[in-house]
């Protein structure tokens, strides 16, 4: 009896020792997003690709963290949130670095980027956002309309895999486009950095229903965004003055 | 007489260039000849669609391409390399990769030179495909796994390349 316990607070306390993030799951229903994006397409997308980089990230970390040839700061370095560890990827040991990279990376894209969709309104022109958040987009680039262009462009003219980001820059106030490769984004390069909007132009993002037909995927995108959410970013974002 | 000569040059080059335009190979078999491995469905999307935009595009880049050089534009020539590196690999990519499938069936593996070089640079024919495996389902994002001879080492290699970057100019 008194094995037991000592044997069950020991492997209680290896669980809670280990590095477990979770995947969240989709704040809505997998078909919310008809005919955008499809029931199965999201299935695929959250239930197989985001997951498959939770496992990864949780299988780096972990392995990152209880390395015996590893220095304590690596090790503890692995401890930290996610989105901290992102913002130091030249801190990660070189074994663990591209793993770290492309899984969390993925990790933390996916999960914000889920939150940032909604139900289709029936055109794109009518899905906009509204108060300081469209002022911003307006004074930085123009017309809210210029800005779609070139958000548009960046998203269909990127060659291979990778994002297509609307960022704030935290202290300076400053709107900024900026496509990323892979699983990178925007607040690894530089923290101050705040993500608003992002848009996943993976294949895997959009070939179940648009094929190779990106540019119909992007000119569609506009229909799911969740203008509400971004602003709420943005209004986080502005409020910060110092960075994380 | 004056004004034709004047005229020669500057219409010389689009004819040229539409020359040497860059054309989409027919496939080698048809397009359900991999089935059930790969479908019928995707090897049209594969090469009616993937391939065929690259062969557009690469031929488009070219002609802006020679049109900069001719003008002596050399920032125009920088920024469409890119698009010539990304249209061009993806053309020269494709164009292997169709040649390198085969609707013959299992038990399939090389012979004669190539069978005696796989054993003598890897050990065994599984030992270099697990590796190749291995290498090509590793690949972060967009890319390709290849097997290549090594011309400087005089031996075959397993390598990987991102996006559409061509084998032989990239590495």
């Amino acid at each position: 009896m008194f094995v037991s316990i000592i044997f069950l607070s020991i492997i209680v306390s290896y669980a809670q020792s280990q590095i477990e993030l979770t995947l969240p799951p989709l704040p809505y229903e997998y078909n919310a997003l008809e005919p955008v994006l499809s029931e199965k397409l999201m299935r695929l997308h959250h239930d197989k690709h985001h997951q498959a980089y939770t496992t990864k990230t949780n299988a780096a970390l972990n392995a990152m963290a209880t390395d015996e040839t590893s220095d304590d700061q690596s090790k503890e370095l692995a401890k930290l949130p996610i989105e901290v560890i992102l913002t130091q990827i030249q801190r990660i040991p070189e074994k663990y670095q591209s793993t770290v990279r492309n899984n969390g990376g993925g990790y933390v894209n996916h999960k914000l980027f889920f939150s940032m969709l909604r139900k289709p309104t029936a055109t794109a022109t009518e899905n906009q956002p509204t108060g300081p958040l469209f002022d911003a987009i307006e004074n930085s680039f123009g017309s809210f309309d210029r800005f779609k262009e070139m958000f548009t462009s960046a998203s269909v003219n990127l060659f291979g895999s990778g994002w297509v980001w609307l960022y704030i820059n935290a202290p300076t106030k400053q709107l900024t486009i900026n496509a990323t490769m892979n699983q990178d984004n925007p607040t690894m390069f530089d923290k101050d950095r705040v993500i608003l909007l992002g848009i996943d132009v993976w294949e895997h993002a959009y070939y179940p229903v648009y094929e190779n037909r990106r540019n119909e995927y992007v000119d569609n995108f506009w229909r799911i965004i969740n203008w509400s959410f971004v602003e709420s970013l943005f209004t986080q974002g502005t409020a910060r003055h110092s960075d994380l | 007489m004056q004004s034709i000569i004047k005229l020669a040059p500057r219409t010389l080059v689009p004819v040229l260039s539409r020359c040497s335009k860059h054309t989409l190979p027919d496939l080698p078999y048809d397009y359900n000849a991999l089935e059930p491995i790969i479908s019928g469905d995707i090897m049209k999307l594969h090469h009616q669609k993937h391939h065929a935009t690259y062969v557009n595009n690469l031929n488009v880049a070219e002609e802006k391409y020679n049109e900069a050089k001719a003008n002596n534009d050399l920032t125009a020539m920088i920024h469409l390399q890119p698009a010539i590196r990304f249209n061009g690999g993806g053309h020269l990519n494709h164009s292997i990769f169709w040649q390198v499938l085969s609707p013959k069936e299992g038990g399939n593996q090389p012979t004669g030179a190539l069978a005696e070089q796989i054993k003598k640079d890897f050990g065994s024919f599984d030992k270099m495909l697990s590796q190749l495996s291995n290498a090509s389902v590793g690949v972060q994002g967009s890319g390709w796994g290849w097997l290549g001879f090594n011309r400087q080492e005089q031996r075959l290699q397993i390598a990987t390349c991102a996006n559409q970057d061509p084998l032989q100019a990239t590495t």
